[in-house]
């Protein structure tokens, strides 16, 4: 049998796929009907053809394809996006390769760049310094509870001090604290008196310690932007200046000195004190801690103190003479309930605003407002009140006194009762045979006669119609003022008058049936000069 | 026989036909780019499965379809009408999967893919489903220029002329690169002879 070739099994192949020409495929067809291998052959791939065909089956159709395709069209900068893709890579690399470059060749760049940020904020912080002491008016007595209680008044209004301490280690520290209620103490009162000290050496004294005062002033610093400046050299002044008035102290009064003081801060060596205290004041150490709202450094900063202290003398006259400008200014008051009709030239004074001062703190907010001078005169409120006399109405009461008997008769008899002025005193006796109702009903009735009501239009003091509107009317007891009718006051006391005389009428009436004479007063009256 | 008649309607497509695409490539390239969607709708099914048949897999059909549509938009200008459009098309889809593999390819040196392909395993019940799967993995281990035009023959049913046109190479070269595929294809799927009735 002949063994079939490549080329036969490749034409099999082809007239399987109907490739084949029509001689072509003949020729396979009687092949294929006479050899049982061609036959064979023909069905294997035949098998292997069907098999392949139905190895796939169709993928789902696409929605909405030819939209995706159209957007992306026109959108469509599939390149452009390729491009984009590698951008931040390229722009990373781009980017590292520079860094690398300027850092191989300028290698402190970066450490450059971190001291200049320093040194922008450092002098953002250090703006502006100014001591805080010098506002705080420091007395002798506080320098002096500096040097034993270690602790100087920041702000005397909310009790803030300074403290100096040590810790458990024995370092020193500082610290900013609010100490609630200080009473005063009179400490260097207490010292003086107890070293009786006569009066050239009270002075020494002071002058010791005022000397440190203009020291210490420098010493503390603050600025607008929250920075507190504080020099470390505070505690060495804290030192010298106990040790100075210990010093001068044991050479004032020795004995009292042995009596008073410590064990352990006797025999202190005059010398080196002085020593020490000019060592103190002459090491001009710059070097403040600076404690601000971001961070806490040390730098070097020098304070010209005196230029400081010239320069406030002089603001501070500038401000009086300020002060005085302020006093002509006078402000038209031009009442305009529509805001936008304001024009430029009823702008505020610039100098107001200067002088207009807010202080917030956790303890209080404190708002600081210049005087306003307004023309014409405000009426002054307190003038108010004198039409009412109220303040005199006590010590006009005060002479008169009254005693009137426990024991009232009714039935007649004796009636004694005192008056006193202040001056006398003057006792009445009365011998009633019964109570003379109609005299006191007359000089009662004359009493409510002549009773002039003051009532609250009468006492001068008239609620203008700003006033009436605001809230302010509400709280003068705005029950009894809206409900106070003087006319109607006046009706009702005239209608209990009349009551009252008809029921007055009625008794003596029925006194009369009693035969009982009523005597006049003035007959009865007895007075006794005491 | 009717392996002749088919034959004998493969010539007659043969010639190069007047047919709507033409006339709607003449109406794009004169500026009227509304018909662009219309021959997208019409080829975009064949397109897709081609993609599908020469990848393997279904996962990127879509993205590369569309690469091959704005590929067309853009160079339709450039169509001289010397062959079929449908031929001009299926050359740019065999191209575009032949790079796309080909940078599948280079990736997966630096990416080793999961789904490595698997050995052929014998198991001793296979059902009709199974079947399936085995053939397509048996096709998937060919090597693609026998591939591709195997599948395109017996899938998509095109002629040896069209397939010698899509992959640019002789006639000669896609019937016996066709009748190589199924030679392949038997020697792999030989374990499986009994229940293949290979």
């Amino acid at each position: 049998m002949k063994k079939i070739t490549q080329k036969e099994l490749e034409l099999i192949s082809a007239y399987l796929d109907g490739e084949l020409s029509d001689e072509e495929a003949e020729e396979i067809e009687k092949k294929i009907n006479e050899s049982a291998e061609f036959k064979s052959e023909y069905d294997k791939l035949k098998r292997i053809q069907t098999l392949t065909s139905s190895a796939y089956s169709k993928i789902p159709e696409s929605e909405y394809f030819e939209t995706r395709v159209m957007q992306k069209v026109h959108s469509g900068n599939s390149t452009k996006l390729k491009v984009r893709r590698w951008i931040p890579i390229v722009g990373i690399t781009a980017l590292t390769l520079a860094l690398m470059l300027i850092l191989k060749f300028n290698p402190g760049v970066l450490d450059e760049l971190v001291e200049q940020q320093k040194t922008t904020l450092a002098g953002f912080y250090k703006e502006n310094l100014q001591p805080l002491l010098f506002a705080a008016n420091l007395t002798n007595e506080d320098i002096f509870n500096f040097a034993f209680n270690k602790q100087l008044p920041l702000d005397k209004s909310r009790n803030q001090f300074i403290r100096l301490g040590t810790d458990s280690t024995g370092r020193e520290y500082f610290e900013i604290k609010e100490i609630p209620e200080t009473k005063p103490e009179n400490n260097l009162q207490r010292f003086v008196s107890a070293m009786d000290l006569n009066e050239r050496q009270k002075d020494q004294v002071d002058s010791i310690i005022s000397s440190y005062a203009n020291e210490l002033e420098s010493q503390i610093l603050i600025n607008e932007n929250s920075t507190v400046a504080i020099n470390p050299n505070l505690w060495n002044y804290n030192k010298a200046l106990v040790a100075d008035l210990l010093a001068f102290a044991e050479k004032s009064n020795k004995k009292q000195y042995v009596k008073m003081v410590p064990v352990s801060y006797r025999n202190i060596n005059q010398l080196k004190v002085v020593h020490a205290v000019n060592e103190v004041k002459n090491s001009n150490n710059n070097n403040y801690i600076f404690v601000t709202p971001d961070t806490v450094f040390s730098e070097k900063y020098s304070f010209d103190k005196d230029q400081y202290k010239k320069e406030m003398e002089k603001m501070q006259k500038d401000l009086k003479e300020a002060k005085k400008e302020l006093k002509n200014i006078q402000f038209n008051f031009d009442f305009k309930a529509d805001s936008s009709k304001y024009n430029s030239q009823n702008k505020i004074d610039s100098t107001w605003i200067k002088n207009f001062q807010i202080m917030i703190d956790s303890n209080f907010t404190r708002i600081n407002i210049p005087r306003i001078t307004v023309n014409p005169k405000m009426p002054n409120f307190d003038s108010i009140f004198t039409s009412l006399h109220l303040e005199k109405l006590p010590e006009m009461m005060k002479d008169f006194s009254f005693e009137m008997p426990k024991n009232f008769p009714n039935k007649g008899g004796e009636f004694k009762f005192k008056f006193g002025d202040g001056d006398s005193t003057r006792s009445f006796k009365i011998n009633v045979p019964s109570v003379n109702v109609d005299s006191i009903i007359r000089v009662n009735m004359k009493m409510l006669d002549t009773l002039d009501l003051k009532l609250p239009q009468n006492f001068n003091f008239n609620l203008d119609s700003l006033l009436q509107k605001s809230n302010y009317y509400k709280y003068m007891d705005s029950d009894t003022l809206k409900k106070f009718d003087s006319k109607k006051f006046k009706e009702q006391m005239k209608k209990a008058q009349k009551e009252m005389k008809k029921e007055m009428e009625k008794m003596r009436k029925e006194l009369k049936k009693n035969k009982v004479k009523p005597p006049s007063l003035e007959e009865k009256l007895d007075t006794v000069k005491t | 026989m009717n392996i002749r008649k088919n034959k004998e309607i493969l010539e007659y497509s043969k010639v190069p036909d007047t047919d709507d695409d033409f006339s709607l490539i003449k109406r794009f390239n004169e500026g009227d780019e509304s018909i662009f969607p219309g021959l997208v709708r019409k080829h975009k099914e064949k397109v897709r499965n081609i993609i599908y048949l020469t990848l393997g897999n279904i996962n990127s059909v879509d993205d590369l379809a569309q690469e091959v549509f704005i590929a067309v938009y853009k160079n339709l200008s450039h169509f001289r009408f010397e062959c079929r459009f449908t031929t001009w098309l299926y050359r740019i889809t065999v191209n575009k999967c032949k790079d796309h593999r080909r940078k599948m390819k280079i990736r997966n040196v630096f990416i080793p893919l999961k789904e490595t392909e698997e050995d052929l395993k014998y198991s001793p019940d296979i059902d009709s489903g199974e079947i399936q799967d085995i053939v397509k993995k048996a096709i998937s281990k060919l090597p693609e220029k026998l591939r591709i035009p195997l599948l395109l023959k017996d899938i998509e049913g095109f002629s040896y002329q069209e397939i010698a046109e899509f992959v640019e190479c002789e006639i000669g070269t896609v019937k016996s690169r066709i009748f190589r595929a199924r030679e392949s294809l038997r020697e792999l799927l030989k374990p499986f002879e009994k229940e293949l009735m290979v």
